[in-house]
């Protein structure tokens, strides 16, 4: 097993890889921190501010991001003409655990790079409501599981068709799709798990007064039963790709 | 002789279609074994089978004494080197590189690395980028990553494809080095026969999905007993005798053609004509090569 | 020699599962842009011009991007996969003119899709919102104005998929690129950023017109970056080896 992850890591010399990763917490933090409260805003609420919006921009960058994960993952193999003679040396079993681990690896990296960027916005800015840890776990829970339930289930659109172009499609289309249904009404949110982030977020937008241009802003409670299906979809994906490829015929 | 690979009623389908049909494998320890025929004849689908890459439709496959199931599959391949159609490599790593991973993932030692560079004469260009390698070159490093490790098993699918002439010359000179050399026993397929005929002791000859001869070369070569032709001194006694033992001769130019026969036949009728005073002055058996031979078996599709 | 690059490129589309992709974007977009709007009567009040900015806000600011980028990269996989980039540069064409190729295919499908927005536009317009009469002339003038826009993102992305191999990462980077363009635009910059051009042309995130009276700057903005965008891709096309 360390052989293979051993091996999966070599791989990924010249590659780049932790540039990519970190393109995703710097395109989410470019975001944040220009439209961040600031100045002369109401200090005593910009981290629920903040933390308010974050859902909304990884609704729109999570699922491209983490189609990129993947398909880069299974890419180097298809242009290294290498499946066939891997399955010679590894069990798929561990080829794919290998892939798995990194991937998922990439996804709490870039989750936690989010958060302290996110964090280390608010404390420079001189944000006075710092979240309570518990909310902190929530939220890093929550982004990682809907990120990682995202990535295998792109991770497996790529195995099954040898191609990166379909994981891509599906996750533009899933994240203008998932920004939609953060506009419908909720019942709605519940069919897109590219959207999951938004109902999972528990700072939320109370009221907006578009005359005083006021907001108030307020935290829910944890929504555990969405996080257990979450967590359940995930499996699920991770299931089938671990099926896809052992039944893959190269 | 133990037999190394072994099939029994091996066979693929794909759709209605028969990739491989019914094909029984038996390859000798430490021979060098042709496996051929034309493209599309179900060659790399056997191969890829023997390696489990594909499941078989139906059949079995023994590897080394040992029934090939998915539980023992990479302990068996452990001792196997293959190389499968056209041969892989991380584009954006080095061929040091590359063989570096395949050594780990083998659990072959890194030292081995240099000896197989050196074996394929890669050991200049070992750290250029293998995307900037020619296909020749590539295909040299997919048959290092087959020999790292001293396999005692190697299955080489065309492995001379994209090799210049000198590169095919020490490909065949390495691959029938290594029975002796090491007691590896190689697999190799083809579609040229005339590389073939130099190269090794055991053939299989596959056409459209169906084995059509298998065994040692010398007994195809045999089974493609050509005519003889013979210059007598006294062509007309001679031509009495081979009638009188009922054998059609025809008659040219001061020279007999006799049908393709049997060595014992031919050594009795030697005897024959010289006793009776024909004087046998030379006896040429024209064999046919191997294309011919192979044409023969996939025209005919039967036996022999 | 320009005109059989092109049929050359347009083949290399053919059976491609990117037409999925082509239909899919606008069709939501336009399905959502649609219920959008007919949830939000009291606020959207100016009929046509309010259904156009819910119909192609989200487009434009993040999808179209990715869209092209999408498109951009699949044209260029093409030559990075196996030894294409040798025979392609070994073709008897100029290199640019390889590039002007995949600037027309992929300009065609954005046209095509500007195309099927507006009908879409007119159709939801017309039958599910029941809006009186026909839409404005403007908007017709808006789609010109996101094509004319949109050239730039179209050449920018060309020449990212042309240098990276990868065929993700662009794309990922014509997301995060819709998204400092709506951050230039915001802060009035947009002229000075090739992602925020097509945005500015579409005008979709006001009723009033962004460009009202000002269409010199923004012609001339795209002009520039166009220009010097393909001056770049000239540059490395000529002055790199082939890789291959």
């Amino acid at each position: 097993m360390m052989r293979s992850l051993y091996a999966e890591l070599q791989k990924a010399k010249r590659r780049h890889d932790l540039l990519v990763c970190l393109l995703i917490p710097v395109a989410v933090l470019a975001w944040a921190w220009p439209s961040a409260p600031g100045g002369t805003d109401d200090l005593t609420t910009a981290f629920h501010a903040l933390f308010c919006s974050l859902p909304i921009m990884n609704t729109v960058l999570m699922p491209v991001g983490t189609a990129m994960l993947a398909s880069r993952l299974w890419d180097v193999e298809i242009k290294g003409n290498f499946p066939k003679l891997l399955y010679t040396l590894q069990s798929r079993r561990s080829l794919f655990t290998a892939k798995a681990l990194v991937g998922t690896g990439e996804v709490l990296l870039i989750t936690a790079l989010e958060l302290g960027g996110t964090l280390t916005l608010g404390l420079w800015n001189g944000y006075k409501d710092f979240p309570p840890a518990e909310q902190l776990i929530y939220f890093f829970v929550c982004t990682a599981t809907v990120s990682l339930m995202l990535f295998f289930s792109e991770l497996l659109l790529t195995i099954l068709l040898a191609n990166p172009l379909p994981a891509l499609c599906t996750g533009i289309t899933g994240a203008l799709v998932g920004l939609f249904s953060a506009f419908m009404p909720p019942l709605v949110v519940y069919f897109v798990p590219w959207g999951y982030y938004i109902p999972l977020g528990s700072y939320i937008l109370v009221s907006w007064d578009p005359d005083t241009r006021i907001s108030v802003y307020g935290i829910k409670e944890f929504n555990l039963p969405m996080l257990l299906w979450t967590a359940a979809l995930g499996l699920f994906f991770f299931l089938f790709t671990w099926r896809s490829i052992r039944q893959k015929e190269v | 002789m133990q037999t190394v690979i072994e099939t029994k009623d091996l066979c693929k389908a794909y759709g209605k279609r028969l990739a491989v049909d019914h094909i029984q494998l038996h390859v000798p320890q430490g021979c060098v074994y042709g496996f051929i025929g034309p493209n599309g004849a179900g060659k790399s689908t056997t191969m890829k089978m023997l390696l489990g890459l594909i499941h078989p439709s139906a059949g079995q496959v023994f590897l080394l004494g040992r029934e090939l199931t998915e539980k023992n599959r990479l302990a068996l391949l452990r001792q196997t080197g293959s190389l499968i159609e056209s041969p892989s490599g991380y584009l954006h790593l080095t061929a040091q590189e590359n063989l570096r991973i395949v050594a780990d993932l083998k659990g072959v030692p890194h030292k081995d690395i240099a000896r197989v560079l050196d074996i394929v004469h890669l050991t200049a260009d070992r750290n250029r980028k293998v995307g900037q390698y020619s296909l020749g070159m590539k295909q040299r490093l997919g048959i290092a990553m087959a020999l790292l490790g001293d396999p005692r098993l190697l299955i080489l699918d065309e492995p001379t494809n994209g090799l210049d002439p000198a590169g095919i010359q020490e490909m065949r000179a390495l691959l029938a080095d290594m029975p002796a050399a090491t007691g590896t026993t190689v697999l190799v397929s083809s579609h040229l026969l005339g590389e073939m005929e130099q190269l090794v002791e055991q053939v299989g000859i596959i056409n459209q999905g169906k084995m059509l001869f298998e065994g040692p070369l010398r007994e195809l070569q045999r089974h493609s007993r050509g005519t003889l032709t013979m210059r007598v001194l006294q062509p007309q006694k001679a031509l009495l005798v081979l009638q009188t033992n009922g054998i059609s001769v025809q008659f040219r130019e001061d020279l007999l053609t006799l049908p393709p026969l049997r060595d014992d036949l031919v050594a009795g009728l030697v005897q024959t004509l010289a006793d009776s005073g024909a004087g046998v002055v030379e006896l040429t058996r024209h064999t046919k090569s191997l294309e011919e031979i192979f044409l023969s078996l996939t025209d005919s599709k039967g036996g022999v | 020699m320009l005109y059989r690059c092109i049929q050359a490129e347009n083949r290399k589309l053919h059976a491609s599962p990117i037409w999925l992709l082509f239909f899919l974007l606008p069709v939501i977009s336009a399905g959502y842009g649609t219920f959008n709007y007919m949830q939000n009567l009291g606020l959207l009040t100016e009929s046509w011009y309010s259904l156009w900015t819910q119909h192609t806000l989200f487009y434009s600011l993040f999808f179209f991007p990715a869209m092209v980028a999408i498109y951009a990269a699949y044209l260029w996989r093409l030559e990075h996969l196996g030894h294409n980039w040798n025979l392609i540069m070994a073709a008897p064409v100029r290199p640019l003119a390889l590039f002007f190729a995949k600037f027309v295919v992929v300009l065609k499908l954005v046209l095509l899709t500007q195309v099927l927005i507006f009908a879409l536009y007119c159709l939801c317009g017309k039958v599910f919102a029941s809006l009186p009469g026909w839409p404005p002339m403007e908007t017709l003038l808006f789609l010109l104005r996101g094509v004319l826009g949109g050239l730039s993102v179209v050449a920018l992305q060309l020449v990212l998929s042309m240098l990276i191999r990868s065929f993700a990462v662009p794309v990922f980077i014509a997301l995060f690129g819709g998204i400092t363009g709506m951050l230039a635009a915001s802060r009035g910059k947009g002229l000075y950023w090739p992602y925020a051009l097509m945005q500015y042309g579409m005008n979709s995130n006001k009723s009033d017109d962004l460009l009202a009276g000002n269409y010199l700057p923004f012609l001339a903005a795209c002009l520039i970056w166009l220009t010097l965008l393909f001056l770049l891709a000239q540059l490395l096309l000529t002055r790199r080896d082939v890789k291959s």
